[in-house]
């Protein structure tokens, strides 16, 4: 009896340890890569978006999507830890289920998988759907910016229009059309939308592929993905402007450089800008306006004004309210600069840049005491 | 699809991106803070404020007050002045002495607020001994501009004098020269004519290239009649600043900046 006992014992010790043993087994990494990725982030720190996508299938061929070249069929193999994608040789150092971590040379990607969701709208009705309508995005939080902002936004086949709407709280207080490089694609049964990063040149320059998802046929999501996170920005369809041909845009979207190293000017400068602003200075507004008012713009490479921020704060450098009036006539004077010298490359003159630049207004009891920096 | 073009790449090696890619296996908290800070940096200028900041903020958090005054510096050289002025206050709570000239440098120039510059340099000079230096100037000189833009002429004149004794106490040629175009203009403005000439004229015995002085001397010219020779300074300072000798910071004015402007509409108001 005992001895039974003992090889039953036995038995079960073998088999759990068995079943143990089997259920330990990591999931082979090469089973997980099938399925299609999509560009996560680049680079360790700085985590930046790029535009690529690759569907990898399990006869050893893969599709590989970007806005610029489009699909291109190429074969794959994974030999240790080298996985062989076309030509490129990418060292993987991670993978799961969700993540792809790779490296090529010393360049770091991550790779999210992507999951085929059934689509709301049919993707044949999506594209129309977008380029015949209005779209609003609202961003009523922006980091360190005392402006809200309001899009309403047209995409045409290679760019953006889009009326820019700013408010202080509740409160309109100007708006400015702008346009930017933006690029519709299909890959695989799904849209994605790709900015540019320079105006002239933008079919060379994508910056990333966010995937379009309608939530309704009034509602489309795109998701950026960058610095470790999925953005979401959600446009809701909207009411017409009209779209006009001089409206401002930035000729490279990153990158933009400070005024100091562009070089870039006002024709007399500074005394002309204070001139410029001679009503404000003129006028007197509410005695609680007594502070700092900045105003962060871009001025592009043609001269032209845009991308406005506002920073209110009081002389500790705490937030602060001023009045209505005054930020209106401050920003309606503001966007008439129109002499400015545009800043160039220092190592090629003929290259003209967009410039970032500010102008910092003090206030003592609602008067404008003085136009920095 | 995954290379990268020429221009991509060394726009990110200058932007530090690559290089903090490149230091995974660097040991120590002192280099990957350097690279959390310059991808920080690096993010600010690309326009991605918000994540630049908490880059900084995570740099600075590992590692010394440096950090934030770099964050300050980054941050107010772009115009944003809250979160910068934030990074500042947090330099000198964490015993950054240079933090504190640093920000009554820029509450004198960026912000024009002289009392408060007045009283940092007081506290620099108490913390770090006497002389001292703000942003690379001297702290009694620039107490003394400060004071003379708040108003306080004899306080000014009482620094500036201080200023060319402690220079020629120490070395002479370190002596900013400027210091007698202030004077100048004190003396302008406190309504002594004469002796703000003789503090311009020293100033041209010095520094003759300087076109700020040729510009004052003629402005008090100008005040007491003496429209000829006023418009003789005007055509010097005029030509100095052609030929590009015309003091002034790329990132801000600087007190009593003289602009092309300011000459040319003299010549064209008094010497046609």
């Amino acid at each position: 009896m005992p001895n039974l006992l003992f090889k039953c014992y036995l038995s079960f010790a073998i088999i759990s340890f068995l079943l143990g043993f089997m259920s330990c087994n990591p999931p082979d990494p090469e089973k997980q890569l099938i399925g299609k990725w999509i560009g996560f982030y680049k680079y360790r720190i700085s985590a930046q978006s790029f535009p690529a996508i690759i569907k990898f299938n399990e006869d050893g061929t893969a599709i590989q999507f970007d806005p610029q070249t489009g699909e291109k069929e190429v074969q794959w193999d994974w030999i240790q830890d080298v996985l062989k994608v076309d030509t490129v040789d990418y060292l993987v150092s991670k993978i799961t289920e969700d993540f792809l971590e790779v490296k090529i040379k010393e360049l770091k990607c991550v790779f999210k998988k992507v999951k085929d969701e059934p689509q709301v709208v049919p993707i044949s009705e999506q594209l129309d759907l977008i380029k015949e309508n209005f779209w609003v995005r609202r961003n009523e939080y922006i980091y360190d910016n005392d402006f809200g902002v309001i899009e309403l936004s047209k995409f045409e086949d290679d760019h953006r229009s889009f009326l820019k709407s700013y408010y202080v709280g509740a409160e309109f207080i100007f708006e400015q059309q702008e346009r930017d490089r933006m690029t519709i694609s299909e890959f695989d049964g799904q849209l994605f939308l790709s900015e540019s990063d320079l105006y002239v040149g933008h079919d060379t320059t994508f910056l990333n592929l966010m995937p379009i998802e309608f939530e309704n046929e009034n509602t489309f999501l795109a998701w950026e993905y960058k610095q470790r996170k999925a953005f979401k920005k959600r446009f809701c369809k909207s009411t017409e402007f009209e779209v006009v041909d001089s409206s401002f845009y930035k000729c490279q979207k990153t990158y933009i450089r400070p005024y100091f190293q562009t070089n870039l000017g006002y024709k007399n400068d500074k005394p002309a800008i204070e001139e410029h602003f001679t009503d404000i200075f003129q006028k007197q507004y509410l005695e609680t306006d007594d502070g700092y008012l900045t105003v962060l713009f871009v001025v592009n490479c043609e001269g032209k004004m845009g991308e406005f921020e506002l920073q209110l704060f009081d002389q500790d450098f705490e937030k602060k309210e001023f009045s209505l009036d005054l930020i209106k006539d401050i920003l309606q004077k503001t966007k008439t600069l129109n002499e400015w010298k545009v800043g160039k490359d220092s190592k090629d003159k003929s290259k003209k840049l967009d410039s970032r630049n500010h102008l910092l207004f003090k206030f003592k009891k609602g008067k404008l005491t003085e136009l920095l920096p | 699809m995954l290379t990268q073009s020429s221009r991509s790449i060394d726009e990110f090696k200058y932007l530090n991106l690559l290089s903090a890619d490149k230091s995974m296996e660097v040991d120590g908290i002192e280099g990957e803070n350097e690279i959390l800070y310059g991808s920080g940096r690096a993010m600010l200028y690309y326009g991605e404020i918000e994540y630049g900041n908490h880059l900084i903020d995570s740099a600075a958090l590992r590692g010394s007050a440096i950090i934030y005054q770099n964050g300050a510096s980054t941050n107010l050289l772009l115009g944003r002045y809250r979160s910068g002025m934030s990074y500042l206050n947090s330099a000198i709570v964490n015993g950054n002495k240079y933090s504190i000239g640093y920000k009554a440098w820029l509450m004198m120039t960026n912000l024009r607020d002289y009392e408060q510059a007045i009283i940092l340099i007081d506290s620099l000079e108490k913390v770090d001994g006497k002389p001292t230096v703000a942003y690379a100037m001297n702290t009694t000189l620039l107490k003394g501009i400060a004071k003379r833009k708040a108003g306080r002429y004899e306080d000014a004149l009482l620094d500036f004098d201080l200023y060319i004794i402690e220079i020629n106490a120490d070395n002479p040629l370190k002596i900013d020269d400027y210091v007698y175009y202030y004077k100048g203009l004190t003396y302008q403005e406190m309504g002594d004519p004469e002796k703000a000439i003789e503090e311009f004229n020293h100033f041209i015995e010095v520094y003759p290239n300087g076109p700020e002085a040729h510009y004052g001397k003629g402005n008090v010219l100008i005040e007491e009649g003496e429209i000829k020779e006023a418009c003789k300074c005007y055509k010097i300072a005029r030509e100095k600043i052609r030929l590009g000798y015309l003091r002034g910071f790329v990132w801000h004015e600087i007190p009593d900046q003289v602009y092309k402007s300011d000459v040319v509409e003299k010549l064209d108001l008094y010497c046609k």
